[in-house]
């Protein structure tokens, strides 16, 4: 219980205290004079943060809770307990724990220990998701909701992880069913179809798909070492291919002939003198042609010109035919190597085959020279007819031995190829010993593949299971409570709406998802409605309260105080006092901080605390000012009348006298209620102390009329009508700043109030001060209080 | 004893029923629970990998 709190520089407040010594506490304030800072206060003292700021746009503590005028370092909240331990809240500092009350203030960072109004319809307004968190949150189990999901977060990356796996494992039992052409499902089912395959080739049986190493070399040994030859029958095969493309082009004879004929031709023109004379000559015709001399420029001969020109012209020409004909040489030549080059070339493909094969050996040495023949073939530069003779010949003994070293070649590769080759048995078992080959390839990734599944599927497991128990659990344990809690939220509700057609309130689990919560209640014979369909906002404001002091009555043992910030809006006068009577007798154990700005709820409180006797539990304050400079102004509360004796006393009738008309507008307006008065309805609930006067007295002499057996009571009550009637002028003198108010003398004011007082006492009981009530049933006028002995007033 | 604390209580307690479930496990949770801490997926995972990786070198050994 707290006994003391001392709030410094913390939003309106500079430095107030307020010591309640473990007594409960309602306090009442207009809008913007502080209550709701003692709230904040007290919920940044025990959780480190003002909930309110964190809803719409965020606020931060820091910008929202110092004093305007002070800085934050001077903000300060001292907090001393029951017990004498004491407690500090800086801006900086969490406040250290005493001692022993761990549990509270752990509790109290967890648990929701204040309501105010704008929560009151979370609990019915939200989503089933949202109202489960704000449930959680109530009953402090937020934490656990987090952790339920970072479980389930969890477990399903590890399914997705699982899942891949699992596919790619399932991609090479796919792989491996392909090669065994039947479907297998795991490692012992390969080896029985594998099995099976090799028993229908008559090969023994495989134990083990690991033994398949030593399997293939005790079963496959001739296989393997013609596989082995494998590439040397491919080399063979090159070189057969080789050797029946090469040979001596014949063309190249045709060549050689030709290259005969152009030499002859050579021979045949004259063989041409220097390149200067032929120059000499050209000049020489070109000045004859130009001058047509009679004599020979050089020797002074006579000449015959044309005869001269003629000769000149045929000596130019042959020596044209000459060019020409070398050209043609030389072109012949290179047609020589066009047709010599291929040769070469195959020659040295082939001999870099044939070096490939040891067997062959000795067919190298012999292609080998043969090549180096021809290439010297090519180095000849023929100059007489016997050099082309003797190209002609060394060709065709180079072709004759070609031909020969060809035809041996084939034949020994044919040979060995012959060897070589796979006969159909070996073939098979080459199919077998591939087939081998590839599922101990593929069996070794299956084997790695299928150690990363177990031990994924293993933390699968273990982190499914961990999900899977604390979802069991959660679910378990909250359902237990608010199984619990219906009982206490329907017997609350049913403590405020006795009358009505709503039962049945039901707090369920959605049992397809997690963290959602239903509401439902039967209304008006509706079964299992959301609350929002039937009932009126103050009826839903109402079940708002009830589930939030279910949960403190049933769950919030360790924290001691409850805080009801301004709580009530839409509750009517009648349910408000219901509530008034459910918190003052149902939280004994509770130390309950209570704010309000409604002057009526705030009177309700006090009257049925009274009325209980419990005022010595209780310490009532209003906050009648506020400023920047010095914060609230807390006044200790009286009831009015005690106020008006006080302001008497003081000397100022003129307050007492304005405070004497609401005191009597409040006795009318209790005696048109307790008595069941008709008042006019008005769209405006604001009533004259003359209709409520007349309203009162008409029901009054009704009621007295009817009354038989106590004459005592009728006479006083009527008297009491009766005085104040002709005084009921003050009432509307006083209620406004009437500069009349002077004309009036103290005494005059003085008797008004006791009238007023008088005609209050009138209707409250001699035995326990309630409020006498009609009761149209027993056709009588009682005592309020139930339990109260006092006799009733019979009625015809 | 608070709502939650009975709650979480109440998992690592079934957990312990459970066998598969290895015993370093419940008590790197416990121990989290115990320092008012809850146990964040990371955290859980790291863990796990850890645990797995000894009982595969065990088997292995």
């Amino acid at each position: 219980m707290i006994k003391k709190i001392n709030i410094q520089k913390f939003r309106g407040f500079v430095d107030s205290e307020i010591i309640l010594d473990g007594r409960n506490l309602i306090i009442k304030g207009d809008n913007g004079t502080g209550k709701s800072t003692i709230v904040d206060a007290l919920e940044y003292f025990f959780t480190n943060k003002i909930k309110h700021l964190t809803k719409g746009e965020k606020l931060s503590v820091k910008e929202y809770a110092p004093h305007v005028k002070y800085s934050p370092e001077d903000l300060k909240i001292d907090i001393e307990f029951k017990n004498g331990k004491k407690s500090t809240k800086t801006i900086k500092d969490k406040p250290i724990i005493p001692p022993r009350m761990e549990e509270l203030f752990n509790t109290a960072r967890e648990q929701k220990f204040i309501l105010n109004r704008s929560e009151l319809l979370e609990f019915i307004n939200s989503s089933p998701s949202d109202r489960f968190k704000i449930i959680a949150k109530l009953i402090g189990l937020g934490d656990l909701e987090k952790q339920s999901k970072e479980f389930s977060k969890l477990s399903n990356e590890i399914s997705k992880h699982l899942n891949l796996v699992e596919d790619s494992y399932n991609k090479i039992l796919e792989k491996i069913s392909k090669f065994l052409k039947t479907k297998a499902t795991n490692t012992s089912d390969i080896l029985e179809k594998l099995n099976s395959k090799l028993s229908k080739l008559s090969f023994p049986e495989l134990k083990s798909i690991d033994d398949i190493e030593k399997y293939k070399e005790a079963h496959f040994k001739n296989v393997l070492l013609k596989t082995d030859y494998s590439k040397t029958f491919k080399d063979l095969e090159n070189i057969l291919t080789l050797s029946n493309s090469i040979s001596i082009n014949p063309k190249i004879y045709d060549l050689i002939i030709e290259f005969k004929i152009l030499n002859i031709k050579l021979r045949e023109i004259q063989h041409p003198i220097d390149l200067e004379l032929y120059k000499f000559l050209e000049s020489g015709l070109k000045l004859l042609k130009l001058r047509n001399p009679k004599q020979c420029p050089l020797c002074k001969q006579s000449i015959n010109i044309y005869e001269l020109i003629s000769d000149l012209n045929n000596r130019l020409m042959k020596r044209k035919e000459y060019l020409e004909k070398l050209k043609e040489l030389e072109k012949l030549k290179n047609n020589f190597k066009d047709l010599m080059e291929p040769l070469i070339n195959n020659l040295t493909n082939l001999i870099t085959n044939i070096n490939q094969i040891n067997e062959l050996e000795n067919k190298k040495e012999k292609f080998l020279s043969l090549k180096i023949s021809v290439e010297k073939i090519m180095e000849i530069i023929p100059k007489n007819d016997k050099d082309y003779e003797s190209i002609e010949m060394s060709l065709k003994k180079n072709e004759k031995e070609l031909n020969k070293f060809l035809k041996e070649l084939n034949l020994e590769c044919n040979n060995m190829k012959k060897k070589l080759e796979l006969t159909e048995k070996d073939k098979e078992s080459y199919e077998v010993l591939n087939l081998l080959n590839n599922i101990q390839l593929e069996y070794e990734n299956l084997k790695s593949k299928k150690i990363e599944l177990l031990r994924i599927k293993r933390k699968y497991e273990i982190a499914n299971l961990i999900n899977n128990i604390f979802s069991e659990v959660l679910k378990e344990e909250i359902n237990k409570i608010f199984e619990s809690l219906d009982s206490e939220i329907n017997r609350l509700y049913l403590f405020l709406h006795p009358n009505d057609l709503h039962e049945n309130i039901k707090l369920e689990i959605d049992p397809n998802r997690r963290g959602s919560l239903f509401l439902k209640m039967d209304s008006f014979n509706c079964k299992s409605r959301d609350p929002r369909v039937l009932a009126s906002e103050g009826h839903l404001d109402s079940l708002g309260i009830c589930i939030f002091l279910s949960f403190v009555k049933k769950f919030n043992k360790t924290i001691p105080f409850i805080v009801l910030d301004d709580i009530i809006t839409t509750i009517d006068a009648n349910h408000r006092e219901k509530l008034a009577k459910l918190l003052l007798t149902e939280f004994p154990e509770h130390q309950l901080i209570i704010t309000t700005h409604d002057g009526l709820w705030f009177k309700q409180l006090i009257e049925n605390l009274k009325a209980l006797k419990l005022e010595h539990k209780w310490e009532i304050l209003s906050i009648i000012d506020w400023d920047l400079s010095h914060g609230p102004e807390f006044s200790d509360y009286k009831d009015l009348w005690e106020k008006i004796q006080d302001y008497y006393k003081r000397g100022d009738s003129d307050v007492a006298g304005i405070l004497t008309r609401r005191y009597l507008e409040w006795v009318l307006k209790k005696i048109c209620l307790a008595l069941k008065a008709e008042i006019e309805y008005k769209s405006d609930p604001k009533y004259t102390v003359k209709e409520l006067f007349d309203s009162a007295y008409k029901r009054v002499n009704k009621l007295c009329k009817r009354i038989v057996d106590n004459e005592d009571f009728k006479n006083n009550l009527k008297e009491k009508f009766e005085n104040l009637k002709s005084w009921t002028y003050l009432g509307n003198l006083l209620a406004h700043e009437n500069p009349e108010i002077e004309l009036i003398s103290t005494n005059e004011i003085k008797n008004f109030s006791n009238l007023v007082h008088e005609l209050f006492l009138c209707i409250t009981c001699s035995e326990c001060g309630n409020l006498l009530k009609y009761n149209r049933e027993f056709s009588e006028i009682r005592c309020s209080k139930k339990k109260c002995k006092n006799l009733p007033v019979k009625l015809k | 004893m608070s709502i939650k604390a009975n709650i979480l209580e109440k998992f690592i307690n079934k957990l312990k029923e459970k066998k598969s479930i290895p015993i370093e496990i419940i008590d790197f949770m416990e121990s989290s629970f115990n320092d008012e801490k809850m146990v964040k997926k990371s955290e859980l995972k790291k863990k796990l990998e850890a645990i797995l990786n000894d009982e595969l070198n065990d088997k292995k050994n």
